[in-house]
């Protein structure tokens, strides 16, 4: 809640600032170079990059998880209290584990202003961080590919649907509602289970 | 005389109207197992959790081998020896039992901030929890998730956790509750063994363990202590068994 609430101050401030664009965005006239090694015109080259980040981000998240550091996070989304009377001076692990998470949507963000070429405060609006954490619920909170299972079938259904009826939404909204409320763990824990039978 | 282990001051905490921990002074000696009974809501919960240094006191002092810890953090006192069991099963539930203890090892072995190498591949920590698991009598769980683990053993593996952070002082909320006869009779010899080890303040609502395990009882009854001695004492009292022991001998037993 506190961090969509930030997101939603940022983008205000954003918008104010003219010298930038403003509401209106800014273009980007030149793609990141990255010392003349990738040439992001090249869309192949642009794919292959963000698959490697992809794939690099899921290895060094599957790493955080099972290291110590991991094991404190997990342990205090499960009981804080319970972390802190064995000893673990919780908001320092929380604080970290925050500033692993926005430094890998700042490299999202990067990849996503290449792409198009163009940012604007739109993508701080509150609605984006929901799309977000629709990707997240959908996919399967908790799960390594659960996040990315979801962020696949959500821009397919998105994509999909859009196609039958410009009122997509009204498809969405209850297929999300169901997910929520009878499919525990998201698509990725449908699949577990489905699995094991 | 030494200093005792831990030293309670005139502590008072409130709840908007309610006075649950209403002045009060206690002395646990090094060594000894110390019982604080009383009846439900006498406020023995909050009195543990300000020792732990979950709820802060709003006024008093608690010194633990001399040194004032009344505002020292949760998880600096447990780095200085002080362990808890929580009355309501608070264990990391996902996780395996083994997991549950090497995560309480890990905490007193340095700090956390390693991202890459495998924590559960640390031999010492997996060793230090298995001598934890070992000592409570649930080593051939060590790899069953906690959620499928019984009621009593959740109770044993809570004291596990506690023991893998080499605490001086323990302080065990309820123990007993919710076992059954048979597992309550295993956590006192369990309790026997333990006190030779470590300081004990034992909360509990089982009379018989109580008067069988305790060196000294505290009595509380609306947050204040009515009577604090050896069990004999205590049995004696007339206010306590006026208060406590007298109308609600129903209580033995039940959780
Ligand atoms: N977090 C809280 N907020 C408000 N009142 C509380 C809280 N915790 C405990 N109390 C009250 O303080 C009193 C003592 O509670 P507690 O310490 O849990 O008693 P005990 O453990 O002896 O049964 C009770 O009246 C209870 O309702
Ligand atoms: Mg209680």
């Amino acid at each position: 809640m506190i961090t969509l609430a930030f997101a939603q101050m940022a983008y205000y401030i954003a918008s104010g600032l003219a010298r930038y664009g403003g509401d209106d965005g800014l273009t980007i006239y030149k793609r990141s170079t990255f010392g003349g090694l990738i040439n992001l015109s090249s869309r192949v080259q642009f794919y292959y990059l963000c698959l490697a980040c992809l794939f690099g981000g899921i290895y060094l998240i599957w790493r955080i998880v099972n290291s110590r550091f991991g094991m404190v996070v997990q342990g205090l989304r499960s009981n804080e209290a319970r972390m802190q009377a064995i000893g673990f001076p919780a908001s320092r692990y929380r604080l970290v584990c925050f500033i692993i998470a926005g430094t890998m949507c700042g490299l999202a963000g990067a990849l996503l202003a290449n792409n198009t070429d163009f940012v604007s405060p739109a993508v701080m609006y509150w609605t984006r961080s929901g799309d977000l954490m629709v990707m997240v619920i959908l996919g399967g909170m908790g799960s390594l590919f659960g996040p990315m299972i979801g962020a696949i079938v959500y821009l397919l259904l998105e994509e999909l649907l859009s196609q039958v009826t410009e009122y997509w939404a009204l498809i969405m909204g209850p297929l999300l509602l169901l997910i929520v409320l009878f499919g525990r763990g998201g698509i990725f824990g449908l699949l577990g289970r489905l699995r094991r039978g | 005389m030494a200093d005792p282990l831990l030293r309670v001051e005139n502590l008072v905490r409130r709840f908007g109207g309610i006075v649950a921990t209403d002045n009060v002074s206690l002395d646990v000696a090094r060594g000894e197992l110390h019982a604080v009974i009383g009846p439900n809501g006498a406020g023995k919960t909050t009195l543990i959790s300000q020792l732990t240094g979950q709820l802060l006191p709003h006024s008093g002092t608690i010194r633990l081998a001399g040194q004032d810890i009344t505002r020292v953090p949760a998880y600096r006192r447990s780095a200085l020896g002080l362990a808890r069991s929580f009355q309501i099963t608070s264990l990391l539930l996902d996780f395996t039992a083994i997991d549950n203890v090497a995560l309480a090892a890990q905490a007193h072995d340095g700090h956390s901030f390693y991202f890459w190498s495998n924590a559960r591949k640390e031999r010492h920590l997996r060793q230090t929890a298995l001598a934890a698991l070992d000592r409570v009598g649930l080593r051939h769980r060590a790899d069953v998730p906690v959620s499928q683990l019984s009621h009593g053993e959740q109770r044993e593996l809570e004291l596990a956790v506690a023991l893998a952070t080499k605490p001086q002082l323990l302080l065990l909320d309820e123990p007993m509750a919710g076992l059954g006869s048979t597992e309550s009779a295993r956590m006192v010899k369990l309790l026997q063994e333990l006190r030779r080890e470590v300081t004990i303040v034992l909360v509990e609502h089982d009379m018989d363990a109580v008067f069988a395990l305790a060196d000294r009882i505290s009595v509380l009854v609306y947050g204040r202590v009515i009577a604090s001695g050896v069990p004999a004492a205590i049995r004696q009292n007339e206010e306590v068994r006026r208060a406590y022991l007298g109308d609600q001998h129903a209580v033995t037993g039940h959780g």
